[in-house]
């Protein structure tokens, strides 16, 4: 079923059609909470409060081809909300910010699953360490796919702003994972 | 020649500016001097004489003392390269560099490495209960879309479809007799134990038992409750017409009957006569149409009278 009749569905109260619509966006909400909360057990809640979001504002939402950013931005404004909440109010204990127990991959052996693992925790521990501008635009353009036009927009920032500042967040996370990997994350990925 | 003429001769060697004598004495020298010869093979680019590491060093210092490092510069553009997105020129600048830096071809390497793994992370599965979690969160919210109607029809056909519904009529009406008959408060707690006597002596004399007695626990109350109810409805209803009958005269016959009508059903459902109570049931009917076309034809004269008034009211305006 496309997603312009899922919507309709949705706003017409159908259970299943809402559903389906969860379990279609579920891993890249949780995906984008996991990327700018830091840890498995708040990204959960976090997505769990950013479907409600949407479903409250489904009605708003008119394109199903603007979809996808629209959810973004909710996702973003729920994650910033939460993120000032646990400012104001911070945990007792420290958070890991290793904690990607979650980011299981779907590579066939043991030994390449690890692997893979390991790159992805790697890759989180770097972006976890860039600005946080920086650590948006690599979520949104890179991570997300979204066009320099709609990060513009979400971001409130210049298109020229978001390139150039693509290209040197890019360039930030790629000497944050070299250096945080020794040199091999490059020399892997050549090899491979 | 001799070495020293050969070096003075070495620049117009090169560019093959010696005469025919010339050369050839320079070449029969450079045949005869090894280091001269080795000096030739320099100045035409055949030898090498740096290693790379001495290369690089040589290379660094001589940057730093003129234009400074490149690094800055390809970093610049490395994105841009990685993505094939620079000009052949730049492109192949920046590939040179790469190639001789190591640094930059780390990072180069990493950047291509990014562009395929970062988008490996746009998606990330939460555990197996999180769409659960989210519908009971939207369950709530999801009743308000759905329309009242659509909402009573679908409660009462989930209701209809429950395996328990016999059971939970037989739990109810269990115990509904339990309150009636079985406890010792119960108003007919007697009645099993007579009903039962009775309908072994004569069971079409047991109905009739069980009816009478039931009679003034149902017929009292009724009773009560249209002295204070009904009674006083038919008084007010009653004066209702007297002041109406000056506003309405063409309806008060019609509302007239009606309260006839309406004596005549009390009297009947009174008298347990609901033959005639349904036959008064329906020349009231006949009455409330009577009733409303009359009201209708008051409204009609009354409304033109309006209208008229409002213009003139406006003429005068």
């Amino acid at each position: 079923m496309d997603l312009a009749t899922l919507l309709q569905r949705c706003r017409g109260g159908d259970e299943l059609a809402w559903e389906a619509l969860v379990r279609q966006h579920q891993s890249r909400v949780y995906g984008v909470a996991l990327h700018y909360v830091g840890n498995a057990e708040d990204a959960r809640d976090v997505a769990q409060e950013i479907f409600v979001r949407i479903y409250k504002k489904l009605d708003s939402c008119s394109e199903a081809s603007r979809f996808l950013p629209w959810m973004l931005r909710i996702a973003r404004n729920a994650c910033i909300d939460h993120i000032r909440r646990r400012r104001a109010r911070p945990p007792r204990h420290d958070i890991p910010a290793q904690e990607m127990n979650d980011l299981a991959s779907s590579a066939p052996g043991p030994e390449e699953q690890w692997r893979e693992d390991s790159r992805k925790r790697l890759l989180h521990l770097a972006i976890q360490k860039l600005s946080e501008l920086n650590r948006e635009i690599i979520l949104l353009k890179e991570i997300q796919g979204l066009s320099l036009e709609e990060i513009a927009s979400m971001l409130d920032i210049p298109v020229g702003t978001v390139k150039s500042r693509s290209n040197r967040a890019r360039l930030e996370l790629a000497r944050k994972v070299v250096a945080l990997s020794g040199a091999r994350y490059g020399a892997e990925n050549a090899g491979s | 020649m001799d070495c020293r003429a050969f070096e003075e001769r070495l620049d117009a060697l090169v560019a093959s500016q010696l005469s025919h004598d010339e050369l050839r004495a320079a070449e029969t020298h450079a045949s005869s001097c090894r280091r001269c010869r080795e000096l030739l093979e320099v100045v035409l680019g055949e030898r090498d004489v740096l290693d790379a590491t001495t290369r690089e060093h040589l290379l660094a210092s001589l940057l730093e003392r003129t234009a400074g490092s490149a690094c800055g510069r390809a970093r610049e553009q490395l994105c841009a390269w990685v993505d094939g997105e620079l000009q052949s020129t730049d492109a192949e600048l920046v590939a040179l560099h790469v190639d001789h830096c190591t640094g930059c071809a780390q990072l180069a390497s990493a950047l291509v490495a990014l562009s395929t793994d970062l988008v490996a992370l746009a998606e990330v599965e939460p555990d197996a209960k999180f769409v659960s979690d989210v519908l009971s969160e939207t369950r709530a919210l999801l009743a308000r879309r759905v329309p009242l109607s659509a909402r009573i029809r679908a409660t009462w056909e989930q209701l209809l479809h429950r395996p328990r519904l016999a059971w939970e009529f037989a739990t109810a009406g269990c115990f509904m007799l339990t309150l009636l008959c079985g406890l010792p408060f119960s108003p007919l707690r007697s009645m099993p134990q007579q009903a039962l006597a009775v309908i072994q002596v004569n069971p079409a004399s047991a109905i009739q038992a069980t009816a009478q007695r039931a009679q003034p626990l149902v017929k009292e109350p009724l009773r009560q409750a249209w002295r204070s109810t009904g009674a006083p409805l038919i008084t007010k209803s009653q004066r209702f017409a007297d002041a109406w009958e000056s506003e309405h005269p063409q309806s008060v016959a019609a509302w007239e009957s009606l309260g006839v009508r309406a004596r005549e059903l009390r009297e009947a459902v009174a008298g347990r006569n609901f033959a005639g109570a349904s036959f008064t049931l329906q020349q009231m009917g006949g009455d409330l149409q009577a009733l409303w076309n009359g009201l209708r034809v008051n409204r009609e004269v009354e409304a033109p009278q309006a209208g008229a008034a409002t213009t003139a009211e406006e003429e005068e305006r």
